[in-house]
């Protein structure tokens, strides 16, 4: 029997932030064990306040405990202080709602969210009393599963995690919960191998101890070879054909202390065509599927209503794109009138459009509004498919001058492929105009532009899949570039931190070797990686180098076409051959139009899935899935 | 429009918020329950709700007061019943009743608070032991206590403590901890915390406790008249 973990108030008092370790929030579901045929504890590596803005365990969470036959909880990386604090009273992880150690779940699922959570993970393996590697947790040990889009390249996390899901779980967690209760009730066949040769079989499942990955005799990457007759040579990932009745929570668990985004979300639809060839996200999450206003209005109601919410924000990859954006925006401020809820979005599209809908739902703070033009010049945002003009942004702008707004964020990124000083020369000729626009449309000078760059990562499964990223140097050589050319104090320049950035290439592109470098680093103390004040990059350094890898090989290397990449057997369904294509007319400097409701760009996805757009606005076209609103 | 005044409790998860996050807490309770809340005006309107006092993180409290402005005069008892099905883990409305839309601020007339302190021994401590320390305390005519402010420099402020703690402190030990019950007058210069009458004990009387491990539990809180007589927050304030 499983002992839950007690913690005494006064020494939880000691830590910063206590309330992040004590559960008890609303619509938070805390089930009897003894009456559950499954548990699962849903791990996010880092803190309560990231982790629980997160909406995709939010999803499974409430999911699953919909189930009278499972009980979900939720597990969230300690802060060190707390850490210290376990470690010295020897409290193994555990779980907000039970206090269950979560050694004690039948599987416990990480999100894999960004690579700089990977150190979390382990150490979170191991607060809990569990072995990190795979091969060393018994058959008393919980299933440990991740998901999320770094399973889209698992490979630096094969020795650590016993299978990956990919793609959207809403459908295919029902099955696996199913499979998991019914091993149990079975008796456990074949032990715990004998659940993932069973589920191996399933869409969208990796189970990467059934393969061997094989290297040439210069040591490249040569093949992920099955050793298991159940293991596909290719895991598709799982999608959901109905978007607009699929499962979403109603009842979200509201956090007592304030979160990153402390507020009601509503998926407007998933998916983004926009192709903008750095993207992963809009290559992982294809094909666009839109949910219609009513089904989002009904939706917002009873969260806001189970919530007690005042803010609903409008999320998915590109808002603005949703099709009926104007219905829904005033349904929702009709449906909320007099009821002081508020609706945001959290993200702009670069047009006047955008600053339209923004100028509806911000009736009353002007704090700020944030383009991403991505790139300076018409040429590179060409290379990068950024289908966005320099009259679009001044048009944009000009639309939130006109209407009060005097701040204006700019997202630029740099290190981009064929980028040249010219390319970032346009960053702050760009941040010129905006401010030259601001001060000609008011005839004042308190117009505020920010701009902010960031090193590129080159990630996989998109078309920029083989370029190599810059050496840091290089990096730091273009943020003073730019810094050099902006000498307006109404113009502020923010840069990221280079080495960072290196640091998620390696891992972004690495394969099984990488796990290596996970450990040193781990074992020498990193963890937080994403954290700022947390991150030492010359420990992970130190880290590569016991490992005995050079991590150029994996952040600088430009690859060949032709070469086998460790993420080749999990697939969005898009075509590799498409993301080639995409990769030389990115060369060219050619652009390729959104499929949403143009002909089909031939990514692969529809056909190789079995799914179709779905745009409420299109008309029906291309035999797509279309309706109107 | 009218203002009702609901008896509450802060213990178990929500013991650990600090004072704004507690009273975001209940705006969303409120709002659940689905009350006809007053806003104010202006571009940023917020809830018609005040607290008696601001709890410090890790202070739980069996009663506090909080009044609501309402735009529609609905009966204590559903008021109370909506808020209650509505209530996260922590949080109960333990009582209420309409009071003048004019009376004073809670803030201002919640004067006086008793607090229960625990916190573990370093050493065995007999219940004479601790009547020894406790007596020397409450028979002292003045104890200083010397705030120190970390926020930008390092000034240093003398609180008497004494002008604070104006009951006996009396107490009790059991399973290692020790438990005292002690009053907080605020006056026109503020109140000391509890956790600075710990650490004052520690450190000046020799209580052998740790100045930092200590949770205090606020047991209840009062108007205390100049004549020394404690009365409700309830009282006085009825409706005309």
């Amino acid at each position: 029997m499983s002992h839950p973990v007690e913690i005494d108030p006064i020494l939880l008092s000691k830590v910063s932030k206590p309330a992040r370790y004590v559960g008890g929030e609303w619509n938070s579901v805390v089930k009897d064990h003894d009456r559950v045929k499954l548990t699962v504890a849903y791990c996010f590596p880092d803190v309560y306040e990231v982790a629980m803005s997160h909406l995709g365990l939010r999803i499974l969470y409430a999911l699953l405990n919909e189930r009278p036959d499972v009980a979900a909880e939720r597990v969230y990386a300690p802060w060190p202080d707390m850490e210290d604090l376990m470690r010295t009273k020897g409290y193994p992880l555990f779980s907000l709602e039970t206090k269950t150690p979560v050694r004690d779940f039948d599987m416990v699922g990480f999100t894999l969210q960004y690579e700089m959570s990977f150190t979390n993970i382990l150490n979170m393996l191991d607060l809990a009393g569990m072995p990190i590697f795979s091969k060393d947790r018994g058959d008393d040990m919980p299933l440990v599963a991740a998901g999320g889009p770094c399973a889209y390249n698992a490979e630096p996390l094969a020795d650590y995690i016993d299978i990956f899901f990919l793609g959207e779980s809403e459908e295919s967690t029902q099955l696996l919960a199913d499979t998991i209760i019914a091993w149990k009730e079975g008796g456990k066949p074949g032990g715990k191998k004998g659940l993932l040769k069973e589920l191996a079989k399933q869409p969208g499942n990796y189970v990467p101890s059934f393969y061997d990955a094989e290297y040439d005799e210069e040591g490249n990457f040569k093949a992920l070879v099955p050793t298991e007759p159940e293991a596909k040579a290719e895991i598709e990932k799982c999608v959901v054909a109905d978007v607009e009745h699929v499962f979403f929570p109603t009842k979200p668990i509201v956090p007592n202390i304030d979160i990153v985004h402390n507020r009601a979300v509503l998926e407007l639809f998933r998916g983004c065509s926009r192709g903008c060839r750095f993207c992963q996200a809009g290559m992982l999450y294809r094909p666009i599927r839109e949910k219609t206003p009513e089904q989002l209005v009904k939706l917002a109601k009873d969260i806001v209503a189970n919530s007690g919410y005042d803010e609903i924000s409008l999320m998915s990859l590109s808002s603005a794109d949703y099709s009926c954006l104007p219905e829904l925006v005033d349904q929702l401020l009709e449906a909320f009138k007099g009821q002081k809820v508020s609706v945001s979005l959290p993200s702009l599209r670069v047009d006047s459009f955008s600053v339209d809908i923004a100028k509806k739902v911000q009736q009353v703070r002007k704090s700020g509004l944030t383009f991403a033009p991505e790139a300076g010049t018409q040429r590179l945002r060409d290379v990068i498919n950024k289908g966005v003009t320099e009259e679009d942004l001044l048009s944009a702008c000009e639309n939130a001058f006109q209407n009060g707004w005097s701040t204006v964020k700019l997202y630029f990124m740099m290190g981009l492929p064929t980028e040249t000083d010219e390319d970032l020369a346009g960053i702050a000729d760009l941040a010129y105009k905006v401010l030259n626009l601001y001060r000609s449309v008011t005839h004042k000078n308190n117009g505020k532009v920010t701009v902010s760059v960031s090193s590129f990562v080159p990630k996989s499964h998109t078309s920029f899949q083989w370029f190599g990223q810059l050496p840091i140097e290089e990096i730091e050589r273009k943020q003073q570039y730019i810094k050099g050319l902006i000498r307006d104090k109404h113009i502020s320049y923010h840069y990221h931190d280079a080495k960072t950035g290196r640091l998620e290439a390696t891992f972004a592109r690495g394969d099984r070797r990488m796990g290596k470098v996970l450990y040193e680093a781990w074992k020498l103390g990193c963890k937080f990686d994403g954290w700022t004040e947390m991150f030492d990059y010359d420990r992970w350094m130190k880290a590569f180098e016991l490992a005995g890898i050079d991590p150029d090989y994996y952040a600088a290397r430009n690859r060949s076409l032709d070469e086998a990449l460790p993420w080749d057997h999990l697939t969005s369904g898009a075509a590799k051959n498409y993301l080639k294509q995409e990769w030389r007319r990115a060369e060219r400097a050619e652009l390729t139009h959104d499929c949403r409701r143009l002909s089909c760009t031939g990514c692969g996805v529809c056909p190789n899935l079995g799914v179709s757009i779905i745009d409420r606005k299109a008309g029906d076209a291309h035999g797509k899935n279309t309706f109107s609103c | 429009m009218a203002r009702i005044r609901l008896a509450v409790k802060k213990d178990g998860a929500l013991q650990f918020l600090s004072h704004l996050d507690f009273a975001r807490a209940v705006r969303y309770v409120i709002i659940r329950a689905n009350l006809p809340i007053c806003y104010s005006e202006g571009f940023n309107p917020h809830m018609k709700l005040s607290f008696a006092s601001a709890l410090g993180v890790g202070v739980s409290a069996d009663i506090e007061y909080l009044d609501m402005e309402l735009a529609e005069k609905i009966p204590v008892s559903d008021v109370m019943e909506r808020m209650n099905e509505m209530s996260p883990q922590g949080f109960a409305v333990l009582d209420g009743r309409y009071v003048d839309p004019k009376a004073p601020k809670l803030m201002a007339i919640a004067n006086y608070a008793v607090y229960t302190l625990r916190g573990p021994l370093k050493e065995d401590l007999s219940q004479d032991g601790l009547n020894a320390i406790l007596q020397r305390f409450n028979e002292a005519p003045s104890v200083p206590y010397e705030k120190v402010s970390h926020k930008g420099k390092h000034r240093v402020r003398t609180i008497e403590v004494k002008n604070h703690v104006i009951d006996a402190i009396h107490g009790h030990v059991k399973d290692g901890d020790v438990y005292l019950t002690a009053g907080i007058y605020q006056t026109s210069e503020g109140a000391i915390k509890p956790i600075q009458v710990w650490e004052v004990l520690e450190k000046d009387f020799g209580l052998p406790v740790h100045a930092d491990m200590m949770l205090a539990r606020r047991t209840g809180i009062f108007v205390r008249k100049d004549d020394g007589k404690t009365a409700s927050l309830f009282e006085g304030y009825d409706e005309r």
